[in-house]
């Protein structure tokens, strides 16, 4: 895995890993477009798929394969099973809906406008090349740091989940199942 | 530095044809020995027109599958309908990445190997679940939404199942993987649970009886694969193989030392030499593990789709966690 060096490319020089990463820019943006443009819902699901793929693809590119790895095994392995499997249990027939969200488009406006510049802020307030520092660590310094400096949150971060499980299991039981059981 | 990426691009692309020719011949050996192991067992001939004892069979069917007229049913999503056989191919093709034939040859040995590869054949979930909504069937549907249960849940025990390995190891790379089973013996005796839940779980993710639920042919007629044809229908079958395949030889290099010989002979040879012996010794365990994953197949019915997913939750992934929870207090005492 050879990462290139990002800070002090010249932007004109058009070399593979530019390529390349304008391919998967392609991917992400164009995917990303196809999820809010396309109607039919699994089109949708399978279009962000190819969003999240991309963006392994950049991470990998980028010099963070752990990074890469674990998009792929949570995003694309579970998330979007998990997005699929609810949109088929619950779409009953035809799945060709028309789009839900018609009269909210002056809220949906709003809020895309305030989430644009959030982020924006938050590309230009960035120091980038402290970030492909961070990005790029291996997976021995990210396993330290989660064991030994971030060691608590971890461990709050799992028992949140933990929690969530068990109250999502409480509130899909069927009260028939308390009865037999009783 | 653009040359040297030049160089590790060509030599990705050669790597990557090599493999996805290797396919080929992977899946008509491994459906061949699927139709005479089995026919043996069963005391018939199996099949014996085609070439001498029939060895030709699985490439004729092969071809046949070309051939065929490609339906698509009428209320199918045309889309979806037509990648869906692709998803499931690409994902097996992509886990041959990772896979361990010989010192020197594997055809990207990252150093998170181990990740990358669980994490690419988690995908083929997406394509069965994909190919039962598009096919507009109610049986596919149905296999679709059990392959998803049954891959998603088994996903969980399998790779726990490898992490006492890896800590025990300390690398997630399957070239130093095999580097420590050479210097400290193989895994498998190290690993005995881990190995165990491993097979189990294996065999559900590749959707092997006796956990073949997503195409239980008595039940749902063909599961996912119900409405396909021709070529589309014989890539899930390439694939089906294809992960067999890849999973024997997943397993033999973290737990049976990959390329190592055994005991009685030298474990590891050098140069060009090193290689063929090492491609040799690695082919050989993993079409035993093959063969019992065939021997399996003709000796045991089909489990219960409840029974199934109760085994994931309340068996081995509770005996994964022990497993993990003893090897990491005994790497912490015995200083491993």
């Amino acid at each position: 895995m050879s990462r290139s060096n990002s800070s002090t490319r010249e932007p004109t020089t058009l070399d593979i890993s530019s390529v390349l990463f304008f391919l998967l820019a392609a991917g992400v943006v164009g995917a990303g477009a196809a999820v809010v443009t396309l109607r039919n819902i699994i089109h949708c699901a399978v279009a962000m798929m190819i969003c999240f793929g991309s963006l392994a693809g950049m991470y990998a590119l980028l010099g963070a394969p752990i990074v890469a790895a674990a998009q792929v095994l949570i995003y694309l392995g579970a998330i979007s099973v998990l997005i699929l499997f609810a949109i088929m249990l619950t779409q009953a027939g035809d799945a060709n809906l028309p789009a839900p969200f018609h009269r909210q488009v002056p809220i949906a406006v709003v809020v895309a406008l305030a989430i644009i510049g959030l982020v924006g802020w938050a590309v230009v307030q960035t120091d980038w090349g402290l970030a492909a520092e961070a990005a790029s660590a291996g997976v021995d310094a990210i396993a330290t740091a989660i064991f030994t400096t971030y060691a608590l949150p971890f461990e709050i971060i799992s028992m949140l989940l933990l929690v969530a499980i068990i109250g999502a299991i409480f509130l899909a039981r069927r009260p028939e199942e308390d009865e037999r059981a009783s | 530095m653009d040359f040297e990426l030049l160089l590790g691009l060509g030599r990705f692309v050669l790597a990557t044809t090599l493999l996805l020719l290797l396919t080929v011949p992977t899946a008509f050996v491994v459906i061949q020995m699927e139709m005479k192991i089995i026919a043996q067992m069963n005391l018939r001939f199996g099949p014996n027109r085609i070439g001498p004892k029939g060895i030709f069979q699985s490439t004729i069917h092969g071809f046949k599958v070309l051939a065929k007229e490609d339906t698509v049913p009428d209320q199918a999503d045309r889309s979806t309908f037509t990648l869906a056989p692709w998803m499931v191919f690409m994902a097996a093709a992509m886990s041959m990445l990772v896979i361990p034939f010989a010192p020197g040859a594997i055809a990207a040995d990252f150093n998170i190997g181990i990740v990358y590869f669980f994490a690419v054949l988690g995908l083929s979930v997406v394509g069965l679940l994909v190919a039962g909504w598009a096919s507009y069937n109610k049986y596919s549907l149905l296999g679709g939404l059990r392959s998803a249960a049954q891959m998603v849940s088994y996903e969980i025990p399998l790779t726990l199942s490898i992490v006492g390995a890896v800590v025990l190891a300390g690398t997630l790379s399957f070239s130093e993987l095999i580097a420590w089973q050479l210097d400290h013996g193989w895994l498998l005796m190290w690993q005995p649970i881990g190995l165990g839940i491993f097979y189990v779980s294996s065999l559900a993710e590749v959707n092997r009886t006796p956990f073949d639920m997503v195409e239980a042919d008595s039940e749902l007629v063909a599961g996912p694969f119900t409405e396909y044809s021709g070529m589309r229908f014989g890539f899930f079958f390439f694939a089906e193989y294809v992960a067999l395949f890849i999973m024997s030889a997943i397993l033999v290099s973290l737990f049976f030392g990959g390329w190592l010989a055994p005991w009685p002979f030298p474990a590891q040879l050098g140069g060009f030499a090193g290689t063929l012996y090492g491609i040799f010794w690695f082919f050989l365990k993993t079409y035993i593990f093959v063969f019992i994953a065939v021997w399996l197949r003709a000796t045991l019915p089909r489990v219960r789709v409840d029974q199934l997913m109760g085994m994931a939750w309340k068996v081995l992934l509770p005996l994964a966690l022990v497993n993990l929870f003893i090897t990491a207090i005994a790497v912490v005492v015995f200083d491993l």
